[in-house]
């Protein structure tokens, strides 16, 4: 898994290549983690994401919630049909500010409010 | 406070002790069975009373060769549990087994076989049928693969509903023929995530508890044939017979190929809850997967077959099951075994309540005999996390042992309750001596349930099981060819009536009369104390062509037609408008049985029976009609009347209605006779009668009423 990390104005880019499973979460998480620190929007790139693991799907979850802790956002841009109907049938789409591409998922992030967590609600 | 608290960063057991097989590995935890992840590795824990050597054999995903094979050392094993922690397995990647040894001379009723690797009966996953009806390669020699299961589910603060059980209505459904047909418009059919997206459907019908046919992992291909007359391929299909009793059914889950089915399967409950919907198992322990003496071995039958089934001296299984074995439940392994099962579902999945099949099983010692107070159903009666679940027995099992009304229920345990599913049945269909039974069906059946509340009695008049309902009025006999057993196999006594033409008719009379009929039928459901329960699509009229014995058809036959939906909307809205009123009117829903007195002080007794005339009831044999007045208050308190009038009479009847109190007038609910909108009229917003003396209740119809105050 390689992960590229760039700026496009307020937001964080992080363009992910490879596949998202037990082997890469730590990875993922220590490079991922500290770019939610800044408090700024994190765009995750998936489009070069070519399968995501039930490890790979907690890592992701886990990124949420760590954003939602500095009531930040996350997108995820390009994810895959595989992936996609993964996140959709197991209920882990609706965290994610989601975007076909890297510009609609700028302004998505733009137009989205604090990420609303109801955890322990 | 000053300073921090120690935190422990780093523990002793995380560390390997031994090297077997390449892996570092140590001293496992006993406790408890099954795979868990534990800190840098995996913890194995598996239990045979007599097994000499145990070996765990590691798979990588869907391999036919081994990984590798570890042999647990001997030091390792306390009592007859095998334990070992396993260092440095790519937890999502590996599949295991057990292959077990036993002693050189062995029971007779021993079946270990080394040569053979065993699922993990506490296995939390299971792969080998990943996608539904993928045909498997028979050639495999380890089917059923157990898998690792991650426990973390992030629940958002999602908890049982704890609905009350007098405030049920139940919705019984296959969770892939619910949405597997192309009419249901999901984006993932016959999975638990397309379910999800039917929820809407449900909160719109209003029913607040969905009873799922089993989603333990089963093996469709089970017994699977072709049908010889017309090549169709017949599937175990309803799924009962087990594999594994701790692993979702991964070919119900759009993601099971990706093994990520408990995920999917948790986010399902998870919605249902977020809806207001309880979820209840329906959960097959009578008999397992494995068979008879020619069944495969898949866990308990080469771990421990003396202690999991009920066997005879000779070692032969006994078959009260009807289905080849009968698992040993009140052994006191297998109890802890149920016990653990039921409550993993309950706290790892939030399950809400258990429906038992062929519960009667349950209460049956080691010899076979019923006991009196069997040690299982009284653990889960009494269990500290499975306090606040529904506990369901269908009270009777295949060998011929009947136990409805008198199912050991510790004051815990409802039924589905058969008597009044055949009461109702004949009733509707005509048959003369049926009134004083269904007056007794229509009170919580307190024949059966004396000491307890009328939510014992879970009402129903079709299951899966058996007829839809609108097979019960266009079918006298069961159409079962397509089953290829000529027609032998399901229930021949089924209480159903046609209505004058043995199947599909252009007769609109006769069409008239079946819809009518079938809005009596969930009348009758919806205003019956007990908790009642509906098969899913039998609010849409959905047919299954006669067959009453779908058990193998995952096709158009046994599947949800949604096109019905927007078809048959008189009948759906029908049932909607019934399931509202039912909880609008606290008095239908009462758990305690009327007692015919004056309980409220105003001069109207909490039930009281009537006929054509008003105070006489007519219980004479040849009686068709039933009038039956329920007197209670409203949840604001204020005095709540509702008449409900049953005619299976095919000739109507002027009936007279009993006066209401000073100020009160009878309303008109629902007329059956009535086309819509008269059928059945938003709750609350029923029309004043104009004859407040009599009410014309017309052939095989039905009428309910309610007084209310003019204002």
């Amino acid at each position: 898994m390689e992960v590229n990390k760039k700026r496009m104005g307020p937001v964080t880019v992080a363009r992910l290549t490879g596949v998202m499973d037990s082997a890469s979460t730590s990875q993922i998480h220590e490079q991922i983690v500290p770019m939610l620190l800044n408090r700024r929007p994190l765009l995750m790139d998936m489009t070069g994401v070519s399968h995501v693991s039930d490890a790979g799907l907690r890592t992701l979850l886990t990124v949420y919630r760590q954003a939602q802790a500095v009531d930040g956002n996350v997108a995820l841009v390009g994810l895959s049909d595989e992936v996609r109907t993964v996140l959709a049938a197991t209920g882990f789409l609706r965290f994610f500010v989601v975007a076909n591409d890297v510009p609609t998922g700028l302004t998505a992030l733009r137009s989205a409010r604090p990420a609303e967590g109801s955890v322990g609600a | 406070m000053t300073g921090s608290p120690h935190v422990l960063r780093d523990r002793i057991d995380s560390y390997p002790t031994h090297q077997i097989s390449g892996y570092g590995v140590r001293p496992g935890r006993h406790l408890p069975f099954g795979a868990t992840l534990v800190p840098g590795g995996v913890n194995f824990s598996v239990y045979s009373s007599a097994a000499t050597a145990v070996s765990l054999v590691l798979f990588r995903n869907g391999e036919p060769a081994p990984l590798a094979e570890i042999r647990i050392p001997e030091e390792f094993r306390i009592g007859g549990v095998w334990a070992i922690t396993v260092f440095g397995l790519d937890y999502e990647s590996v599949e295991y087994g057990f292959r077990v040894w036993g002693p050189e001379s062995a029971h007779v009723a021993d079946h270990f076989d080394p040569s053979r690797v065993l699922a993990d009966p506490h296995a939390r996953a299971i792969s080998g049928r990943d996608e539904w009806g993928v045909p498997p390669d028979w050639q495999k020699p380890f089917q059923y693969r157990s898998k690792l299961a991650f426990d973390d589910f992030d629940w958002e603060g999602d908890r049982p509903l704890r609905i009350p059980m007098e405030d049920l209505v139940v919705y019984e459904l296959h969770v892939r023929g619910f949405t597997r047909d192309d009419s249901s418009g999901v984006e993932m059919p016959g999975t638990y995530a397309g379910l999800v997206q039917k929820i809407p459907y449900l909160k719109s019908l209003g029913v607040n508890c969905v009873e799922l046919m089993p989603i333990f992992e089963f093996d469709e291909f089970e017994n699977s044939r072709l049908d010889p007359d017309t090549g169709e391929l017949l599937l175990n299909y309803w799924g009962y017979s087990t594999v594994g009793f701790f692993a979702p059914k991964a070919g119900y889950a759009a993601t099971g190929r990706f093994g990520m089915q408990c995920d999917e399967f948790k986010n399902l409950v998870k919605e249902l809850h977020t809806a207001g919907i309880q979820v209840v198992l329906d959960v097959v322990f009578n008999h397992t997967a494995e068979g008879n003496e020619d069944g495969p071995t898949i866990h308990f039958r080469g771990l421990d077959n003396r202690t999991y089934y009920i066997l005879t001296p000779e070692g032969y299984y006994y078959n009260f099951s009807g289905t080849g074995n009968t698992l040993n439940c009140n052994h006191p392994v297998v109890r802890d075994y149920v016990l653990s099962c039921l409550r993993y579902w309950a706290s790892e999945y939030h399950i809400d309540g258990f429906r038992f099949d062929l519960a009667a099983i349950l209460d049956r010692g080691e010899d076979g005999a019923p006991l009196a107070d069997p040690p299982l159903l009284q653990a889960l009666s009494y269990d500290p996390v499975l306090r606040d679940c529904l506990l369901i027995a269908e009270a009777w099992d295949a060998g011929g042992l009947y136990q409805l009304g008198s199912f050991p229920d510790y004051g815990r345990w409802s039924e589905w309750n058969g008597k009044y599913r055949d009461t109702v049945r004949r009733y509707l269909k005509g048959d003369v001596g049926t009134v004083s039974d269904l007056a007794t069906r229509l009170v919580g059946s307190p024949d059966l349930y004396a000491h307890r509340e009328t939510v014992a009695s879970v009402n129903f008049i079709t299951c899966h099981d058996g007829f839809t309902l609108a097979d019960l009025v266009t079918y006298d006999d069961k159409h079962n060819e397509a089953n290829g057993e000529g027609n032998r196999d399901g229930n021949d006594d089924n209480a159903s009536w046609n209505c004058g033409v043995e199947g599909p008719t252009d007769d609109p009379d006769v069409q008239r009369l079946r819809v009518r009929q079938m809005k009596n039928a969930m009348l009758l459901l919806l205003t019956s104390q007990g908790i009642p329960m509906l098969l899913a699509g039998d609010e849409v009229g959905r047919t299954q062509g006669g067959n009453n014995n779908a058990y193998c058809h995952d096709s158009p036959l046994s599947w949800f037609d949604w096109s019905l939906v927007d078809r048959d909307v008189e009948l759906l809205d029908f049932v909607r408008n019934c399931i509202e009123f039912r909880g609008a009117h606290q008095v239908i829903r009462a758990r305690a049985h009327p007692t015919g007195k004056d309980e409220l002080g105003i001069g109207y007794p909490d039930i009281s029976w009537h006929g054509v005339r008003a105070w006489t009831p007519d219980w004479s044999h040849d009686s068709h009609l039933l009038g039956l007045l329920r007197v209670g208050v409203t949840e604001a308190g204020v005095a709540d009347f509702v008449y409900q009038v049953f005619n299976s009479h095919w000739e109507g009847h002027d009936v007279e209605l009993p006066e209401l109190p000073p100020g009160v007038r009878w309303h008109l609910f629902a007329d059956t006779l009535a086309p819509p909108p008269g059928d059945a009229c938003a709750p609350g917003r029923e029309a004043i009668l104009m004859n407040q003396q009599a009410i014309r209740v017309g052939p095989r119809s039905a009428v309910v009423l309610v007084g209310r105050g003019t204002g």
